[in-house]
């Protein structure tokens, strides 16, 4: 199959794969309660004026089919509609917070994915010595830690006890270390990267080792090896690829569950991200932003999919696009 | 058509291209440590196939591995010499033996779909080794490796090169591990059933094959099999393997024709004899009463000798060695006049 066609036909089942999770969505937030209301039990202070007219903005006042409707319509012209909360435009502040959580999550999973590399290959090649016991050891233990309990002990290791990193925040509020917003930048993430990493390393370490292990028992790394090629080679060029296949569709689910790390993490550090972003809303009902994130995060998924399906193609050659 | 070999240091002909004394594997280390190969003795001469045959778990590929001093993962080759073209390759550092491996001693095996890597072309990973031991560039390369694709019978040998190991058949799989195992002249193969997991027609084809290139490339083979019928039509020479040692060896013509152990006439009663004709499909080892012993729990003695209907007292407590029993054959078996193991535990 063309990879062009299989990516339309991919697209067309997409929509409908869209279309489904906003209705649900919708629903949901709809059938959990009127955000005005929590904003006014926050607020009483505001006044019956104010919310009538939020309430005609936003057309609460409208059975939900017409609210979804007006939604849907204004999504289609790239519209994702107001913040209700922040009454910023919801497009604006997701592509602003998204930025920051990339920021954490692409080198927690990429320095993840060196590290476990490293220690998987260490692991497999002297299988069930101490060296691999030791790796193993280790990364099931850091995998049956919960991911905010790292964070919490990294902030008091390194922000409470020795001062050396920040603790909250993606900035510095007055003067930027150094004089350098680089820099500050940088020092800012060290933290939730670190927790990041640590969270993604363990899993990422174990499932390569177990890979590692059972491709080197094949005969063609033995048959490779009797044609006199260095063991380097038969790890790296050999054995390595072939582990990677089933490491792929692990890396693509990282990149969907960063929405469940993202969370935990930028609540942990107070870190302006979008997981922030999406708690915030979910408890304030904040529909558009809900709304907005969710399909947002849809769509990451429906491509990050598509690419590991080409990905697989390219890598493995046993593999077509049907 | 012939090639030149990569590095061709020839033995003084006396002295056989491979000779193998006393080798030994155990899995696992310490007190815990099971011998699967013990004290095997083996010796091919130049251009000669010796067929290496026995029942399923007797030993027959983890002493072929161990021949490149090679061991499965956990096993460990724990005594003996391996002495190829004159130098001990149990002796040898990694260096060294990359220089053996896959240049003067290659492998073809049992399951050629699983010994080519699924995710390279065939002129990838064959052009690897080639230029690894050679250091040729790329178009020499692919043509080196093109070249053995025709020789030993693919067509349309340069398309081949960019398909993938799923993409041909069985039968052709086979013939590029073999291609593979040419890559640099080696002066021995060795192939650990190469026709097992084949059609009954492929097989004749590949074992033609082998035959054909034992006189084009003047290499040596040792050919493991279990399948009598192989051993009848291939071998030069002959060595029996019993539950981790060699219990017979000699010229085929003197095993087929005489066969002095029990296990080896066992072995050729119900199979097809020298003088008969080669039939691929009988290839399982016939019905011997019992079976072979565990390996972690051996009996004392002949290792035979509860499957033995010879088998006497004096069996039971020694263990026979190696000993000649005519020019050209010998045997281990107390019933043969063989000395017994001084040694033994
Ligand atoms: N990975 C392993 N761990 C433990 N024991 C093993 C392992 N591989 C092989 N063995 C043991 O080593 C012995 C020899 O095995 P080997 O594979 O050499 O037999 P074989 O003669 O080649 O048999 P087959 O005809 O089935 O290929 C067997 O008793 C087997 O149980
Ligand atoms: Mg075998």
């Amino acid at each position: 199959m063309l990879v062009t066609q299989f990516i339309i036909r991919r697209l067309v089942f997409s929509i409908f794969l869209l279309f489904g999770v906003s209705v649900i969505v919708f629903a949901l937030v709809n059938a959990v309660g009127n955000p005005i209301e929590i904003l006014l039990a926050e607020r009483p202070g505001i006044s019956q004026q104010a919310i009538d007219q939020m309430t005609a903005y936003y057309g609460l006042d409208q059975p939900a089919t017409t609210r979804y409707l007006m939604w849907a319509g204004n999504l289609l012209q790239g519209d994702f509609g107001t913040s209700i909360i922040y009454n910023q435009p919801v497009w604006q502040m997701m592509t602003s917070w998204g930025l920051e959580t990339l920021k954490i999550q692409v080198p927690g999973i990429l320095i993840a994915l060196a590290l476990a590399t490293a220690m998987a290959v260490t692991a497999a090649m002297r299988q069930y010595s101490r060296v691999d016991f030791g790796v193993m050891a280790s990364a099931m233990l850091g995998q049956s830690l919960p991911g905010f309990f790292v964070g919490i002990l990294l902030i008091l290791i390194f922000s409470y006890w020795l001062g050396i990193f920040p603790s909250y925040g993606a900035y510095s509020m007055r003067s930027p270390l150094w004089g350098s917003h680089l820099l500050d930048a940088l020092w800012h993430m060290v933290l939730p990267v670190a927790m990041l990493t640590f969270f993604n390393t363990a899993a990422l370490t174990l499932l390569m080792r177990s890979n590692l292990v059972d491709i080197l028992r094949h005969d063609f790394v033995t048959a490779a090896r009797a044609s006199g090629l260095p063991e380097r080679r038969i790890i790296y060029g050999h054995a390595l690829r072939n582990a990677l296949i089933p490491v792929l569709t692990y890396l693509s689910l990282l990149f969907g569950l960063m929405l469940g790390t993202a969370p935990v993490t930028e609540t942990v550090f107070t870190w302006p991200g979008v997981g922030y972003l999406y708690i915030n809303a979910i408890q304030q009902l904040d529909y558009p932003v809900i709304l907005g994130v969710t399909m947002a995060i849809a769509v990451m998924l429906v491509v990050v999919t598509l690419l590991t399906d080409i990905a697989y193609v390219l890598i493995d050659p046993r593999i077509r696009l049907d | 058509m012939l090639s030149t070999p990569v590095s061709n240091k020839p033995a003084p002909q006396s002295e056989p291209l491979l000779d193998v004394r006393g080798l030994s594997v155990s899995f696992g280390r310490g007190t815990s440590a099971v011998p699967v190969v013990m004290g095997v003795d083996l010796r091919v001469g130049r251009q000669e196939t010796l067929c290496l045959v026995g029942e399923s778990g007797s030993g027959k590929s983890v002493t072929s591995l161990a021949l490149m001093a090679l061991a499965p993962g956990g096993a460990e080759i724990t005594g003996g010499q391996v002495l190829f073209e004159g130098q001990d390759l149990t002796a040898m550092g990694p260096a060294a033996l990359g220089k053996v491996r896959g240049r003067r001693m290659a492998m073809v095996f049992q399951n050629p779909a699983h010994s080519l890597n699924p995710i390279l072309t065939v002129g990838k990973q064959l052009g690897e080794i080639y230029a690894w031991h050679t250091r040729a560039n790329r178009r020499e390369t692919r043509e080196r490796v093109a070249d053995l694709l025709r020789q030993v019978g693919i067509t349309d040998a340069h398309g081949r090169l960019d398909q993938f190991p799923h993409e041909l058949s069985g039968g052709m799989k086979q013939r590029v591990c073999i291609a593979r195992a040419l890559l640099c002249d080696p002066a021995l193969i060795l192939a650990d059933e190469p026709t097992t997991n084949l059609d009954v027609t492929i097989q004749a084809q590949i074992l033609d094959l082998l035959d054909e290139i034992k006189e084009t490339f003047r290499t040596s083979i040792l050919l493991v099999t279990h399948d009598m019928g192989v051993v009848a039509r291939m071998a030069d020479r002959i060595s029996v393997m019993y539950a981790g040692r060699i219990c017979e060896s000699g010229e085929a013509r003197a095993v087929f024709r005489d066969p002095q152990h029990p296990y080896t006439r066992a072995l050729l009663d119900s199979t097809p004899r020298i003088d008969m004709r080669y039939e691929p499909g009988a290839r399982d080892l016939p019905a011997i009463g019992g079976r072979p012993p565990n390996p972690a729990q051996r009996p004392d003695g002949c290792q035979f000798h509860p499957r033995c209907a010879e088998a006497g007292e004096d069996c039971r407590a020694l263990l026979p060695r190696m000993t000649a029993s005519g020019p050209g054959h010998a045997v281990s078996c107390l019933r043969r006049g063989s000395r017994v193991e001084e040694n033994a535990a």
